[in-house]
């Protein structure tokens, strides 16, 4: 257990909850059930594995995938020695031989040929077979993994296969709603709930363009960027600017509907 | 195509002059591809008549050479209206000046784009002519800038300005007509219209959307008005009417509302009244300054629901509101109105009138106890009218109830004569498409039996194919079909259009049919290959670096997924002699994939038989020279091409060929194809991208790219209005986005750049000026793009 104890979460992040995911997270890791979680970026799906490691007293790796990312970055490989070559444990096979949640963020950035050495370890089996160095890693009791992806920005040809999305209990994330969400803006930023609620009702606004000119609304991470910012006594309407229009778009309309949006709600 | 025939309307001709001749003839090919037979009769009678009236060649081949490029631009109904117009002026001018007046119809066409505007530019240049003849020769001589800077509206109030002010004084005229004198320039300045619509529309369509979550139709108004202050804004058939440009708003006291703010304004009232008015009032018994109280109270009632949902609305609805200063002239009873208005927006605002602020005390318990229905406006509207009877003494003409000092409120009609109306239904009744022709297949008996013509054209009623292919005797083992039926005809596909004006789909509007041009000789395409060898010896390196190679191993990287053995061993007895050693010691297993499907669309139309100037060859010749060697090259990269071309004749054909379908190597059926590719009829563009769209889908790469190779811009016979096509092909090409395809533009029209960065977006076109050089281009365009 010890290699991973650095991987343990020291204090309780904030965590809001929107229904009853808690619970069924609970219940899915009392089964070690393999998990997906998905939403739109930016919706707290990273803060909720690690609010969950932390109330479940667990180890946390967090990997995220990208496109050159192969299945020895996951498993792991030979390293040069003195000796000759030692074996080097991947984050996975960590996770697996020591017992903790495995979580592979924005999985589908990750090629196919890559996600297939998670399925033996997320079926009845729960082993790693780490072919090179011909070993059978058998998971820890403790070993669960966990996955994120944000069904919205990723077009057609990026998705999982469905023999992997079928290994999976999912948990799907939105935005919260206007109350909660302003709760966690003024929570995580220190700002009052008045100006919280501000930023929400722009956030919302871009939400109601997806589709219409945005790939993907305000996130709430923005909202809560654009509060830290108010909160160290920066203008509103610069901070609204900076944090929540200019990193989303680069359409000029967009820019400027935005702009009118934030000069409605704010003086 | 046309029933129109030119050689009906040469005797209108007297004599005609050689050049005459030449421009009657070519002018007519150039209408009729923009005309409709109808127009087309409408613009030869017009152009007889101008002939017969003996004021000169000049005028007529000048009106043969510009009207098709103006119908291009607003529709055909304009060229009844420019032929009236020319015949009303030439009594009072010389043949010269009209031939300026003329020639300068095409640019004001493209400035003004719509039918209305350029009926009124036709009847300001009569109005002209009639007030200040010397005028008008030095202001065609500028017409250019000046349509670029005013709307008509201004431009009809600078005309008017300079023809009374200097009615007498001609030097003075001409000088301030030449845009020479400084009170010219001083009054351009002062027309100068700020914001317009057209620039802002997408802005304010994003702004309506973010706020209320839905879609609404914006139309501009396309009167022009004769005082600045412009017609009010209204809402008809749940269509937004706007004005089409706003001046900065300026208060007396010198604060000043910018255009967009006006816009927003506007908009975001009208959207109110669209969301909250929910039924409607009889005003048949009213008297009109009851109508003004009831509605001033359900503006009121829509602001205040909107301003519980967004608090920073008000912001922009005070701002637009007359100050002190700005209500020193007007009418009490309006004056009031205000009063109240701004004193219900504006918490900080002290109301004039005491009864005003009891009023609005009622008003607001009122609010809270139904303020949710629009009868509670009427009654209470009628509450307030008698209240401003009994307080003073109401004295108010027609005009000045007319006067509307708060000017983004619409003219309120759709809370007057609100009914249930589905509007969509109006005018734009879907008719099913119907099928002309009807074929099918019938057996070898039926069709010994019972066939009528054996050679059925367009016009035969039923068309019958054989199943199995019939051999008669005389043609020696070739099959019947092959010598007489026309090649085959796929069943048909429906698509929707993109109708700009409602901003709705027309459903199944366009069909398409999958046809088959009978095959040319395979021979032909080869000679052209051998013909560009030296091109394709160029290509040939920017091909291989192309190919596909699977899968690369990298020795000695410093990361990768197994150990390179041999650095290793270096790296290991560098270690035991004591010095540094490398950290290269991985194998890298790079996936060299190239994974593309290409769909190569051609525009078939007419306008490519044209011959290209400065060579011997037609645009169709060498488009199909630069798709052969395009298809070469592809065939040697390997990647996934399909040539298709289309064409159309109104929407119940659009024609679509595929010459090579995907996964044909490009062999002798494919190059026989090709070398049968003919032009001909129309260019409705957007439902064959659409149908190019579904094509690609069907196929599994990653990357799928649509080149649509065209030589001018979307048009057909059955369409008047210029940009409802263009608009059409846009939306088809975003529709095609959104599945994840990219779709790239090579025009061939030198003058493309304005309308296909439209259509395709910017960066997703090229136009190509020199088209000798398009069987050169196309590949290395293809190779570049797909780097």
């Amino acid at each position: 257990m010890n290699e991973l104890d650095q991987y343990k979460i020291a204090e309780e992040p904030f965590y809001q909850p929107q229904e009853d995911e808690i619970d069924m997270y609970t219940a899915a890791y009392m089964n070690r059930m393999p998990v997906m979680l998905k939403g739109p970026t930016g919706c707290g799906k990273s803060r909720f594995v690690e609010y969950m490691a932390y109330k479940l007293d667990k180890p946390l790796i967090t990997v995220a995938c990208n496109e050159d990312m192969s299945a020895s970055d996951l498993v792991g490989r030979f390293l040069l020695d003195k000796e000759g070559t030692i074996w080097q444990d991947g984050p996975l096979a960590m996770a697996a031989r020591y017992g903790g949640i495995c979580y592979l963020d924005e999985v589908v950035e990750a090629r196919q040929d890559t996600t297939v050495v998670i399925h033996p370890l997320t079926d009845y089996r729960r082993t790693l077979p780490l072919d090179k160095k011909g070993e059978l890693i058998d998971a820890h009791p403790d070993f669960q993994l966990v996955i994120s992806y944000n069904p919205g920005y990723q077009n057609l040809m990026k998705d999982l296969k469905q023999s992997t999305k079928q290994r999976f209990c999912g948990f799907n994330f939105q935005y919260p709603d206007e109350k909660t969400e302003a709760h966690i803006i003024s929570k995580e930023s220190g700002i009052g709930k008045e100006t919280a609620l501000k930023l929400v009702q722009i956030a919302q606004r871009a939400r109601n363009l997806v589709g219409h000119g945005l790939d993907e609304g305000i996130s709430t991470r923005l909202c809560v960027y654009a509060g830290q910012l108010i909160a160290n006594k920066v203008n509103e309407k610069s901070a609204c600017k900076i944090a929540m229009v200019n990193p989303i778009t680069d359409d000029l309309d967009i820019v400027d509907t935005l702009n009118a949006a934030i000069d409605t709600f704010f003086e | 195509m046309s029933s129109i025939q030119l050689s009906d309307f040469e005797s209108k001709f007297r004599n005609p002059s050689d050049i005459l001749h030449d421009a009657l003839t070519g002018s007519f090919i150039e209408a009729s591809k923009v005309m409709t037979p109808n127009g087309l009769k409408v613009y030869l009678d017009g152009a007889g008549a101008l002939h017969a009236m003996g004021k000169g060649e000049d005028m007529v081949i000048s009106f043969l050479e510009e009207t098709p490029m103006v119908v291009k631009e607003v529709g055909e109904s304009i060229i009844g209206e420019i032929v009236f117009s020319i015949m009303k002026m030439a009594s009072q001018t010389s043949a010269s000046v009209l031939v300026l007046m003329i020639s300068s119809l095409p640019n004001v066409a493209r400035r003004m784009s719509d039918f209305d505007l350029m009926k009124g530019y036709l009847r300001l240049m009569e109005r002209m002519i009639a007030l200040a003849p010397r005028g008008m020769r030095p202001m065609l001589n500028n017409i250019d800038q000046l349509t670029s800077k005013l709307t008509l509206g201004g431009l009809r109030r600078w005309v008017l300005y300079g023809a009374e002010t200097f009615n007498r004084d001609f030097k003075a005229q001409i000088a301030y007509f030449e845009l020479n004198s400084a009170e010219s320039i001083q009054i351009l300045e002062q027309e100068r219209r700020g914001t317009l619509f057209i620039d802002n529309q997408r802005k304010l369509q994003f702004y309506l959307r973010a706020f209320y979550n839905r879609d609404f139709f914006l139309r501009p108004t396309s009167g022009d008005y004769e005082t600045k202050k412009g017609l009010k804004p209204y809402i008809e058939f749940g269509v937004m009417h706007i004005p089409d440009a706003y001046d900065d708003y300026t208060h007396a006291s010198g604060k000043v509302v910018s255009g967009i703010d006006c816009y927003r304004a506007v908009c975001s009232h009208a959207a109110a009244h669209i969301i909250e008015t929910k039924s409607a009032f009889k005003g048949d018994t009213l008297n009109p300054l009851q109508v003004a109280c009831v509605s001033l109270i359900e503006d009121l009632r829509i602001e205040l629901n909107t301003i519980k949902k967004f608090p920073g609305m008000k912001k922009i609805w005070i701002a637009l509101h007359p100050e002190d200063e700005d209500l020193k002239d007007l009418n009490p009873f309006i004056s009031d109105l205000v009063d109240l208005s701004r004193a219900a927006l504006d918490s900080k605002y002290n109301p004039k009138q005491s009864f005003n602020l009891k009023f609005l005390e009622l008003f607001k318990e009122k609010m809270i106890e139904s303020g949710d229905s629009s009868e509670m406006s009427f009654d209470l509207g009628l509450q307030y009218y008698e209240l401003i009877k009994s307080e003073t003494d109401v004295k108010i003409s027609a005009s000045a109830l007319v006067a509307a000092p708060i000017s983004y409120r619409d003219d309120n009609r759709y809370i007057w004569e609100y009914e249930e109306l589905d509007w969509i239904s109006e005018g734009n009744d879907y008719v099913p498409a119907s099928q002309r022709q009807v074929r099918r297949k019938a057996n070898i008996m039926e069709m010994f039996n019972e066939l009528d013509v054996e050679t059925a054209g367009d016009d035969a009623q039923e068309i019958w194919t054989l199943e199995t292919e019939y051999f008669p005797d005389e043609l020696d083992g070739v099959s019947l079909n092959e010598i007489e039926g026309k090649e085959p005809v796929s069943e048909p596909f429906h698509y929707n259009e993109w109708d700009y004006q409602l901003q709705l789909y027309r459903p199944n509007w366009a069909t398409l049919y999958e046809r088959r041009l009978r095959k040319g000789d395979f021979e032909s395409i080869n000679k052209i290959l051998k013909e560009h060898k030296p091109i394709a010896n160029q290509l040939k390196n920017a091909i291989d670096q192309l190919q596909p190679q699977g899968l690369v191993k990298l020795k000695k990287q410093q990361e990768g997924s197994e150990l390179d053995i041999d650095s290793c061993v270096t790296a290991l007895s560098d270690i035991r002699s004591g010095n540094t050693p490398s950290d290269r010691i991985y194998i890298k297993k790079v996936q060299h994939m190239r994974d593309v499907s290409v769909n190569l669309l051609m525009d078939l139309s007419e306008s490519t038989n044209d011959m290209v100037v400065g060579s011997d060859k037609t645009i169709l010749e060498l488009m199909k020279e630069a798709t052969s060697l395009l298809s070469w090259a592809i065939d040697k990269i390997g990647d996934n091409l399909t040539i298709c071309g289309f064409a159309s004749d109104s929407r119940h054909d659009v024609q679509y060929y595929r010459f090579k379908p995907f996964h044909y190597s490009f062999n002798d059926e494919v190059k026989g194809r090709l070398a049968g590719i003919k032009g001909g009829l129309s260019t409705r563009m957007g439902t064959a991208i659409r149908h190019a769209g579904i094509d690609l889908l069907t196929q599994s790469s990653p990357k799928k790219i649509l080149l649509v190779l065209t030589d001018g811009e979307p048009a057909d016979i059955d369409v008047d209005d210029p940009q409802h096509l263009r608009l059409d092909a846009k939306k088809a090409v975003e529709e095609l986005r959104s599945h994840g395809i990219v779709t790239f533009c090579i025009s061939l029209d030198p003058y493309a750049d304005q309308y296909v960065s439209r259509i395709f977006g910017k960066n997703r076109f090229m136009v190509i000026d020199n088209l000798q050089k398009l069987p050169e281009r196309l590949p290395q365009l293809f190779i570049s793009l797909t780097k």
